[in-house]
Parts: structure tokens; sequence; C-alpha cells
């Protein structure tokens, strides 16, 4: 029973992770219809640049809280640096161009990654406060799976709230439906597309950082990131959030219980469950059916 | 292209073209003969993915899927069942043929946007299986003790042996697509919808490309598994997606003879850097941004006259 309980927790702590990195490609795919493969480069730097300012701040409860505002923030400002000065200049190309440029920057930051952090394996370790085990109904509950799971939770209420109540909510809503339109109704889509990119990576640096605890950090890390989230993307819908977060739980606990299961070939379930989705449901559980 | 009007000129210059890789190993050491192995697989595979790219307009970013598979495959016949070289070499793009019509199946069907993702996530999963299945692919370790047969052991042997297989899958290839297929699969990547309208399957026509596509993917990855002696599971990771892309780009995805042309530039690129720094991974990324923004048509679309390095500026230019 215990380790039902384990494992049900650890799918649910690995569904957060997974639903940050995946709204977030979702989320840019929706506005402009990029389909940026570095998505997990950005969550893989927030997680390295977690491990620095932990290393380098003294007081380590206060090195976290720090990081896990400022970390994200960077990330999201670099990604807005290379989108302005590298995406964009990709865009009139068409798909093929854009694509490629992300492809391209995959390599870049995983390289620069390599050089500032070498390769080898690096561990953070969890900051005081958040050492330990709670009871939870008979239970333990690691106390650092708290912020993950509060976390994320509420950033994606937060997501909700920025759509569905604000004025920027709308106009990224209308960028999702009508791009052309909305440029002609005077929007700076451009900046627009800039914007989303820049949440999108803010969101991604955000779950490196919270899953840094979590995970020892390889240069490697992103491209056993990505296909995670690009599973989740696709069975939840590309453009929507919701689809997103129900997939999210869905693979993350899929992973969990797989790893008790078929320990060797859990990945090879996800794909199986893939299959399965796209078969019945071609645009993913709640996404909209794209051109060609 | 220079045209040429005399046909003597032509057929002169054709075995001027057909005589110096064959007579290359009377000039070259074994070591470059080496190198100019890697040329002809890395030529071979990045034409294949260029069917896709260049001429279906799908961009699969996990070709190297079929590669692994065709290295496995013919190691594993090999080594495990000790099928002779010949016939685990022949079996191999079979293998991986099978292995791209049955991703393909799922894949091609769906909008570009998830093909683009679903190549990769399989890619990946194959590697991930692969390097997970220690028992029976020897994991992380890799196939080893891949010999050829005696006749291949040296540098021009075996040169020889991927000279005359790749010329014959180029040869087979430009057939494919200097044919009324090929004509087909030019008609759906300019549209697709167009395509639908006056007959073309569509779907089907990219399915049979995909297979097309990891069939001669699989040669090229038994080739070079005979060519290393050794298989990893490196072969299905995305770098290794990466070299035909970055290839192709380089060469030009809209001539035949791009990917080729690439090809040989990316070796060359491989051994330079790789002298200097360890960080050629970098050099990868950003060689494939400055071509991809600055050189659409890659190296045989530069057009002299209009050469202008304004499009690279960060800035706009007016």
């Amino acid at each position: 029973m215990e380790l039902v309980f384990l494992q049900l927790v650890g799918g649910l702590v690995k569904a957060m992770l997974l639903f940050l990195i995946a709204s977030g490609l979702s989320l840019v795919f929706g506005v402009s219809r990029v389909i940026n493969l570095a998505h997990a480069s950005f969550y893989m730097l927030g997680a390295y640049l977690f491990y620095t300012v932990m290393e380098h701040v003294a007081n380590r409860n206060l090195g976290y809280g720090l990081a896990l505002v400022a970390v994200p923030v960077v990330v999201a400002l670099l990604a807005g640096l290379l989108e302005m000065t590298l995406l964009r200049k990709a865009y009139k190309g068409g798909m093929l161009s854009v694509v490629m440029v992300t492809f391209g920057m995959i390599f870049l930051v995983e390289g620069i990654t390599r050089i500032i952090w070498s390769d080898t394996q690096l561990i953070v370790s969890t900051p005081a406060f958040l050492k330990g085990a709670v009871s939870l109904g008979g239970f333990p509950f690691s106390l650092y799976y708290v912020p993950i799971v509060t976390v994320a939770p509420l950033v994606a209420l937060g997501i909700w709230f920025l759509f569905y109540r604000t004025r920027w909510g709308t106009v990224v809503r209308a960028a999702t439906t009508d791009r052309e339109m909305l440029g002609a109704l005077g929007v700076n889509v451009p900046r627009v597309f800039t914007i989303t990119f820049i949440m999108a990576a803010w969101l991604a640096g955000l779950g490196g950082v919270l899953a840094a605890p979590t995970n020892a950090l390889l240069p490697s890390m992103d491209s056993n990131v990505i296909i995670e989230a690009f599973a989740v993307v696709v069975i939840g819908g590309l453009g929507s959030i919701a689809g997103s977060f129900i997939a999210a739980l869905l693979i993350g606990e899929l992973l969990a219980f797989g790893l008790l299961v078929f320990p060797a070939l859990s990945l090879a379930l996800v794909f199986v469950v893939m299959a399965v989705v796209l078969t019945m449901r071609p645009w993913g559980l709640m996404g909209r059916q794209l051109p060609d | 292209m220079v045209y040429l009007r005399s046909t003597w000129l032509r057929l002169l210059g054709l075995v001027v073209l057909a005589g110096v890789p064959l007579a290359l190993p009377q000039f070259l050491s074994g070591y470059d003969l080496y190198i100019a192995v890697a040329i002809l697989i890395l030529a071979l595979f990045t034409t294949s993915f260029n069917l896709l790219l260049g001429y279906a307009g799908m961009m699969s970013f996990g070709h190297a899927a079929y590669f692994a598979l065709g290295a496995y495959g013919s190691g594993l016949l090999f080594r495990e069942l000790n099928v002779p070289m010949p016939l685990a070499f022949a079996a191999a793009p079979f293998i991986a043929a099978l292995g791209a019509a049955a991703v393909g199946y799922f894949c091609v069907r769906r909008a570009h946007a998830y093909f683009i993702m679903l190549t990769l996530a399989f890619a990946q999963i194959l590697y991930a299986i692969i390097f997970k299945w220690y028992s029976f692919t020897g994991g992380d370790n890799g196939l080893t003790g891949l010999r050829p047969p005696e006749v291949l052991r040296s540098a021009e042997g075996y040169y020889y042996f991927t000279l005359v297989i790749v010329g014959v899958c180029l040869a087979v290839m430009y057939r494919m697509v200097h044919s009324p297929f090929g004509n087909a699969l030019k008609a759906i990547r300019e549209n697709p919808i167009r395509a639908e309208a006056v007959g073309i399957s569509v779907w089907v026509y990219r399915w049979v490309a995909f297979t097309l596509a990891g069939f001669f993917a699989g040669i090229a990855g038994a080739l070079n598994a005979f060519y290393q002696r050794s298989a990893h599971p490196e072969f299905a990771f995305w770098t290794k997606s990466a070299e035909p892309m970055a290839a192709a780009i380089l060469g030009s995805i809209h001539n035949f003879f791009g990917p080729l042309l690439g090809s040989v530039i990316f070796v060359a690129l491989h051994r330079l850097v790789t002298r200097f720094t360890e960080h050629w991974l970098v050099v990868v990324g950003a060689l494939v941004i400055v071509v991809v923004l600055g050189f659409p048509r890659g190296i045989l679309g530069i057009n002299i006259r209009n050469l202008s390095w304004k499009g690279l500026l960060p800035w706009p230019r007016t």
C-alpha cells in the first residue's frame, strides 16, 4: 500500500513538472505556430542556474527562495533575447526555417551548458527547511515535493486567470485564433510572439528550478525530458493548456506505475499510449484540428 | 549548373566524375580513405533524409532511428545469429524499412507539427530501448566485434565497397525522384490539398516516401556498423539526426546532389573543428542557425551578386 502511495505521489510530482514544461510548449505553438524544439533546453538552463545560485548563496534557505524567483526570470530574458535575435528572422522562411533554428538552438544551449558547467553530473541538495518528510494519513510524504505540488497548480491557476480574465489574455487568445486579423486591428503581433515565448521559457525555467533537487543534473537532461514533454503535448493537444494538464497527469502517473510493472520499458509504454490516443483522436484530447 | 552542349563533353565530364572516386585510393592514405568512407556514408544518409525534406516537404527529426535500426539489425544478425556478413548487410535495410513503415504509419497522417514531434520522440524512444536492453544490445557498451570479411578489411577494400553501394543507392534514389512518384511527392510538398484534389493519396505517398527513406538510411547504418566495427545507442540519438539535417541544409535541399556536397563540407568541418575544440555541438548548432537564416538555399544557392550579410543583423535593415 505504501508503495502504491509513493508511486502515486511520485507520479503526481512528475506530472506537475511535465505540466510546467508542456504548457509552455503548447502555448508557444498555439500563439505563433512555432514548435520550440529547444524548450526543454530552457528547463535544463533553469536547473543549472538553480545549482549555481545554491552554490554561491551561503544561506541555503534564502538561496532557494531567491532562485525560485530569479532563475525563471533570467531564463525567460535569455529566451527573449534568442527569440528576438534568431527566431524572428526565421519567421519569414516559414515553418521549416523556424523549426530548424530551434533545433540549432538545442545544440547551442546544450553546448554552452557543457562549457560553463562541464560534463560531469551535478547534484543540488535540498535546502534545510525542505529536508525530511511529513506524515500524510500515515504515509511518508517527502517535504521537497511540497513546493512542486503547490507551485504548479498555482501557476496553472495563474495562467487560467491571465488568459481568461485579463486584456492581455484576450490578446493572446485572439492571436491563437487569427493572427492576421489581430495585426490588422493594430496589435503588435511580433511583440505578442516574443512575450509569449518569454512566458513559456519562464514556465520551463521554473520547472527546471523545481525539478533540480529531485534529479542529478546532466547536460543530457533536456533530451530525457523532451520526449515526455512532447508526449504530453501530443496527447493533450497542441494549443490547449487544459489538455496539457490532463495529459501531464496521465503521463506522470503512467511513468510512475510503469516503473513498477515494466521498469525497462516504461518509456515504450508512453509510446503505446501516444499511438492509441493519436489513432482515436488525431488532434489530441483537447487540441484543435491543424492544417497540414 | 554548367550546361554543356556537346554530348562528347558531357560524356567526358561523366567519366572524370566517375573516375575520380575510383582512382582515389591511389592518391590517398589509409586515414584519408577512412574519412572518404565517412563522407560517403553520410552522403547516403543525408540523401535519404532529403527524400523527405527536400522532395516530400516532411521534416523528420528522428531519421537517425532508421540508421540505428540498420546498424543494429545487421550487427545483431551477424554477431548473435552468426549470419554471414553479406546476408546480414542485405537484411539491414529491410529491418530499417520495417521500423520506418511502423513509425511512419502513425506519424505521417498527422499534421506537420505533430509529425515533427513524433518522429523525434520515436527516435528517442528507440535510443532508450537500445540503451536499456543491455542483455540484447549491449546497452551503453554498444555492439562490438563487427568484422567484415577479409576482402573488406583493408581501407581500400571497404572504400570500394562503400563507393559501389552508395553509388548504386544514389542512382536508384535519383531515378525515384525523377519519376512520376517523385513528381507526386513534389506536388504534395507544394500543395497537399491540391494534390489530394487531383487524386494523389497524400498520406500513402508520404508513408511510402518515409519507408523508402528509412530503407536507405538503414543501408547507411549497416555500412557504418561494419566501418566502425561497432554500433552504439548514440546512432539513434537526436545528435545523429542533426547530421543529415545540417549536411542537407548546408549543401542545398533543393538539389539532388546538395546532400552529397553538404556531407563533404560537414565531415571536413568536423575534422577541422575537433582538432581545436571538443565543443563540436555548439558549432553544429550555430552552423545550422547561420545556414538557415543566412543561406536558406545552401551553398549551391549562393548567388554572389546577391550575397549580403545584412540578413543576419539582429535588428531590422532600415
